[in-house]
């Protein structure tokens, strides 16, 4: 029997479920962290001077969060903007989230003003626009009406957020946020073709400016917590009665303007309520029922100490008109209780409402959480068999459930199941074992308590290394590497590598943190074109009093440096321009003429060693005697030069005369001739 | 052969009768040379022998030679504890998680106590998730112990521990001791760790912390 499928309830049941879904997720967001440092990114579109690769691109130079931004450039002193397009895939209402950093550069062309955002149709910067905020060149920031938002710093990052909503056919409403202050509302009219403004335009007119952190949310995901199916308990001053009817306080926050709390005739009057946990409000509003009040809006963290957010003023109603909304974009505030307080009314003293509200509301973005969710990954190994781990999960706010946290090497996919560590409500707790040698990548997918969700993935290169073997442990950049030599360590170990940026600077972690028979020689390689004068380079190492160079010999016909280290963990190139010495390996031996010469009583001898070598440096006299030692050991490679005070082994002072000072090393012997001269 | 006799006792200046004298003074010193090695009080017996290989092959790493080792030297003698702590080391280094924890109870019932013992229970018993009993054997190996570096494989040291003991009071939940073990090891830091963030933050430094 053939079972049948009825294909319409079909899809309305995939709708169904797809709908409450996707209203809990940014329509989209760019951080520009997936694409390659350099490249322009691949999901905009450039236009005007943005086409121009070596100027546009995503960089590491600068960003607000994670490792990456885009910049782009606007032709100094002329008229060739930068532009990017990017299809906003969303109606109206939203909201749109930037983080702008302005450069600092004289601007001297025909429009001598920095970033600007639109909405554009199509993606050619000759198309119709709507322009939603400028940073001028007089360093304002100005509004959609040309209204002065406030003042900009250039090589700043402003987080600039924009709600657009559409009250009527022929209008626009454009509320403005920057850093999380409320600005102002401006209602517009609708300029030529703005229901055809399908993308995003960011545009710097001149000059360089960056661009991290964009979300474009649609304004369901703006959600009113002071609701009783959130969570959300309500008091008041007083509930009133009337033909045996509680108008009780629940009734302001069960969503249902018609049914309302009053007072039993207090006045002044107030009504609080306390959210389900703390949140971060952006808007606060009021249903209005029967009375006109005055009024004003708190908010409060703990109940005690509250805020004012909404001044006092009188409501938009009139007597015996119900119910009227009134909304108040504010300065993003953390709170977990909102009052209002009614201090007078229009109800007469004979009625027995005094204050009379339908809804109190205080509305959150549900997805900033997703944002500002940080949470890391931990790999704790077992000290004596480090193949055992336990992978530990710790967010700064608690999750919804325990993360999804899988590992995929080369050798299989598994995913770890995770615990909730007693006594905490972030953390979380799964046992692995490694098994091979390879790349790692460990994912983890985390959802807050409010529904947001949000996924990270750490990669670690994991080498098994033997004792009495040679091993090299690679970054998987191949940038970074350990030699493992025969002696280093006396027992199997896995070690792991890992690749991370902080301040655009590539970070090398190398662990286990154990210690070690021998030091351990690490190269990393660098950039090339990034340094002028690579004798100034060290390897750094992080250590309890922050980054501080170890020394360091630098390679430079093969782009890298060297360092021996004797415990592991974070390393970076970094130029110590301080530096007075000279740590860049000679390419060829030289044992160099002293000076001065003649001398009285010191001269200086330098000498060039390309490779690590036993070294001695021996002086003799006329005779060939020798009568002093300068040196007899082993020597990095690297440029010498040591001071020789003419006394010798004896500490006697030698005589005036001629002395041959002579070098050798296991394959080179060098012999030059120097004067004492009193 | 008498021929040859009255040959050699011809030859000039050489006596037959003194010659076999030397023999059979050179035969009687191989013999009591031999009777005497034999009897040798210095000698090792078995067991020990096989202790002492069996620990020098797990010195290299050679872990399955160690546990035969160690094996037949608890056949040779089953009544001494030493095989059992080197079979329950040498199963740790195997991944035998279940074997090593059987040798080192074993070995503890048997009435061995000292630092190495306890130092390896402590570390199989983390691997094996026993996190409170891992802590248990940690801090008896370094009462017993307060420099306690494991002779067989010097790297693993008293530190080792600490940082155990860091991680097992991390996964049970007590983070303020957690804390005290990781500052043991690095003493300049600090969190709150009644805080999200510092929890956060303590995890991190456990899995950086440098054991120097």
């Amino acid at each position: 029997m053939k079972k049948s499928i009825s294909i319409v309830p079909c899809l309305i049941g995939i709708i169904f479920i797809i709908i409450p879904v996707s209203a809990q997720q940014p329509t989209w967001q760019e951080g520009f962290e997936t694409y390659t440092s350099g490249s322009f990114p691949s999901s905009w579109v450039p236009d005007g001077n943005a086409s121009n690769i070596n100027t546009n691109y995503v960089t590491t130079s600068a960003y607000l969060n994670g490792e990456k931004s885009l910049q782009l450039f606007g032709v100094l002193g002329g008229c060739w903007a930068a532009i990017t397009y990017h299809e906003l895939a969303i109606s109206p209402p939203f909201e749109i989230e930037v983080a702008v950093r302005n450069g600092n550069e004289s601007l001297t062309g025909c429009n001598p003003d920095r970033v600007s955002i639109h909405l554009r149709q199509g993606t050619l910067w000759q198309n119709p626009a709507r322009v939603l905020i400028n940073f001028k060149g007089d360093g304002t920031i100005t509004s959609a009406s040309g209204n002065v938002l406030q003042t900009y710093e250039t090589l700043a990052w402003y987080t600039i957020k924009i709600r657009y909503e559409r009250p009527t056919p022929a209008q626009v409403e454009i509320s403005y946020w920057i850093n999380g202050n409320y600005k102002s509302k401006e209602t517009l009219e609708l300029v030529n073709s703005e229901d055809l403004m399908t993308n995003l335009e960011l545009s710097v007119l001149e000059g360089t400016a960056w661009f991290d952190d964009i979300r474009v949310i649609p304004l369901q995901a703006i959600q009113n917590i002071s609701l009783s199916e959130h969570g959300a308990i309500a008091n008041a001053i007083s509930q009133g009665t009337y033909m045996g009817n509680t108008q009780y306080a629940s009734y302001a926050i069960d969503g249902d303007q018609s049914s309302s709390w009053s007072s039993q005739g207090d006045m002044p009057a107030w009504l609080k309520v306390k959210f389900d946990k703390v949140y971060e409000i952006e808007q606060v509003g009021v249903w209005w029922a029967s009375h006109k009040h005055t009024f004003s809006i708190e908010l409060s963290l703990d109940g005690n100490n509250w805020t004012e957010v909404v001044s006092s003023r009188s409501s938009n109603n009139s007597e015996g008109s119900a119910p009227v909304h009134e909304l108040f974009p504010i300065d993003l505030t953390k709170a977990q209780y909102i009052k209002l307080k009614i201090s007078s009314t229009s109800a007469p003293s004979s009625h027995i409402f005094q204050a009379s509200v339908g809804e109190i509301e205080a509305f959150t973005d549900i997805l900033a959480d997703t944002v500002n969710l940080k949470f890391s990954i931990a790999v704790h190994q077992n000290p004596a068999a480090t193949k055992y781990a336990n992978i530990v999960v710790a967010a700064e706010s608690p999750l919804q459930e325990a993360p999804f946290v899988s590992v995929k090497s080369a050798v299989d996919s598994v995913a770890v199941p995770m615990v909730l560590l007693q006594n905490s409500n972030t953390v979380y707790s799964g046992s692995y074992v490694f098994k091979s040698s390879s790349s790692h990548a460990i994912y983890s997918h985390v959802t807050t308590e409010t529904g947001a969700s949000k996924d990270s993935v750490r990669t670690v290169n994991v080498v098994l290394a033997k004792p009495a073997a040679l091993t090299t442990v690679s970054s998987l950049d191949k940038k970074a590497s350990l030699v493992i030599t025969p002696k280093t360590i006396d027992k199997e170990t896995y070690f792991i590598s890992e690749v991370t940026t902080e301040n655009g600077t590539e970070v090398y972690s190398f662990s286990p943190g154990i210690s070690f028979n021998d030091k351990i020689q690490l190269e990393i390689k660098y950039d090339a074109i990034s340094y002028t004068d690579v004798s100034k380079l060290f390897i750094y190492e992080m250590t309890e009093e922050g980054w501080m160079p170890v020394r360091s010999q630098v390679y430079q016909s093969e782009n890298k440096l060297k360092a021996y280290v004797g415990t592991l963990g974070k390393y970076k190139i970094s130029s110590n321009p301080s530096f007075e010495g000279y740590n860049r390996i000679p390419e060829t031996f030289a044992l160099k003429q002293n000076y001065p010469n003649p001398f009285n009583p010191t001269t200086t001898l330098q000498y060039d060693l390309p490779e690590t070598d036993h070294v001695s440096l021996f002086i003799y006299n006329i005779l060939g005697k020798q009568v002093a030692t300068l040196v007899n050991g082993f020597q990095l490679a690297g440029k010498y030069s040591l001071t020789w005070d003419a006394k010798s082994d004896l500490g006697d002072r030698l005589a005036s005369g001629i002395y041959f000072y002579q070098i050798r090393t296991s394959s080179i012997s060098q012999v030059k001739k120097m004067i004492l001269m009193k | 052969m008498k021929h040859l006799i009255s040959s050699l006792n011809s030859f000039e200046g050489f006596n037959m009768k003194k010659y076999f004298g030397y023999i059979i003074i050179i035969w009687s010193v191989f013999v009591y040379m031999g009777c005497q090695g034999t009897n040798n009080p210095d000698t090792v017996d078995p067991y020990t022998q096989k202790i002492t290989d069996a620990w020098g092959a797990f010195s290299q790493s050679n872990y399955l030679s160690a546990r035969t080792l160690f094996i037949e030297a608890r056949v040779s003698d089953s009544t001494k504890t030493d095989a059992y702590l080197g079979l329950a080391w040498s199963y740790l280094k195997l991944d035998s998680l279940t074997l090593s924890v059987d040798q080192f109870s074993t070995a503890l019932r048997m009435g061995l106590s000292n630092a190495d013992l306890h130092a390896g229970y402590a570390f199989v018993l983390n691997a094996s998730k026993q996190y409170s009993l891992s802590n248990s054997h940690a801090e008896t190996a370094l009462n017993l112990n307060p420099t306690w570096v494991f002779a067989y494989q010097t790297l693993l040291n008293k530190n080792d521990l600490q940082l155990l003991e860091a991680q097992n009071y991390f996964q049970l939940g007590d983070f303020a001791t957690s804390l005290t073990f990781v500052k043991l090891l690095n003493i300049t830091f600090s969190v709150d760790v009644s805080t999200a963030a510092g929890r956060l933050a303590l995890a991190d430094e456990i899995e950086r912390l440098k054991n120097s």
